[in-house]
């Protein structure tokens, strides 16, 4: 392997977390973060001979990302291969009185869950994957103009969501 | 209907520190005059905090134990993931969601087991083979993954 260029095990060690992390802010469920990191693992194998010495986690989370936008394009094509809705996955347990942080934090997921994707995805890029403007629109393939746009207009919907006064 | 005021959509990107020097200049001098500019960022900012305050999801118990069970399978059926990945048809189906069709492709899951265990040297030589091998047969398919559907039927059932 290249100088600079980790190896596969290595990044399933160092970076599988970063990898969960992302993937569940973007699907909000387990289940599928879990899926998203298994193809995304699959696909970091098959592509590291390629991968240029960088922004790592930059690489890492444009590839779950793709899986997921992947997947997101799958459904929509094929609705019924969907998974029947299930309320476990749609409701949280309740959390006790004492967990605040974990009643925020559902909150707060079910808020990102509800933004649309093309706003969802440049959100958690940006605030959950810490990717700059320009490695989003390289993710997405979409001008900086445009994440730009798409980050500040999910975040007002976001604080909207959250309780905020502000939807315009 | 009022205007939108111009510097609106450049106030995230100025939480973000994405501005160029005079978009910055343009945000600092409206929060500066106005108190709606300087309310709107406040909101942004809460947005923006709430979502980075989130914190690490934690990896569930049961997929750990759930990587291992796959590489268990995927040790003792590595003949017949072999012929399964020669024989595989091509009839487009996705395979299962969930992780028991790693079991036939345990090179991931070697790095998911790499993963979550997080020693140093932990990946035996046979799993390494079998990475190799792995390798070896994404070089020449466009999709692996499918193609080990059979497999994933054969070793294990659903995760829940």
């Amino acid at each position: 392997m290249p100088d600079g260029v980790p190896t596969w095990e290595e990044i399933a060690r160092d970076h599988g977390r970063f990898l969960y992390r992302v993937a569940f802010r973007l699907t909000g469920n387990d289940d599928d973060a879990q899926d998203l990191v298994q193809e995304a693992l699959i696909r970091v194998q098959r592509g590291l001979e390629r991968y240029q010495p960088g922004s790592l986690e930059g690489w890492l989370a444009r590839i779950v990302t793709n899986v997921f936008l992947d997947e997101v394009r799958r459904k929509r094509r094929r609705p019924t291969d969907s998974l029947p809705d299930d309320p476990e996955r749609v409701l949280p347990s309740s959390p006790g009185a004492d967990e605040v942080s974990t009643v925020l934090s559902t909150h707060v997921q079910a808020a990102l869950d509800a933004l649309p994707e093309e706003f969802r995805v440049p959100v958690v890029l940006c605030d959950v994957g810490d990717l700059t403007y320009e490695d989003i629109a390289a993710t997405l393939g979409v001008p900086v103009g445009t994440v730009r746009s798409r980050i500040h207009r999910g975040r007002k919907l976001l604080r909207a969501s959250l309780g905020g006064e502000r939807t315009a | 209907m009022s205007t939108p005021d111009p510097t609106d959509e450049l106030l995230s990107a100025y939480l973000d520190g994405e501005v160029t020097t005079d978009e910055r200049s343009t945000v600092a001098d409206a929060l500066a005059r106005s108190a709606d500019c300087r309310a709107a960022l406040a909101e942004l900012a809460v947005a923006r905090d709430a979502v980075r305050g989130l914190g690490d999801p934690e990896l569930p118990a049961e997929f750990l134990a759930d990587i291992e069970r796959a590489v268990a399978a995927g040790r003792t059926t590595q003949a017949a993931a072999a012929a399964a990945v020669t024989d595989a048809g091509s009839d487009g189906s996705r395979p299962r969601r969930g992780l028991a069709w790693l079991a036939g492709g345990a090179a991931a899951a070697a790095l998911l087991a790499a993963m979550v265990i997080p020693a140093t040297d932990r990946v035996d030589p046979a799993v390494r083979a079998r990475v190799d091998a792995h390798a070896a047969r994404s070089s020449v398919s466009d999709d692996p993954v499918s193609e080990l559907a059979p497999v994933a039927t054969a070793t294990g059932g659903p995760r829940r």
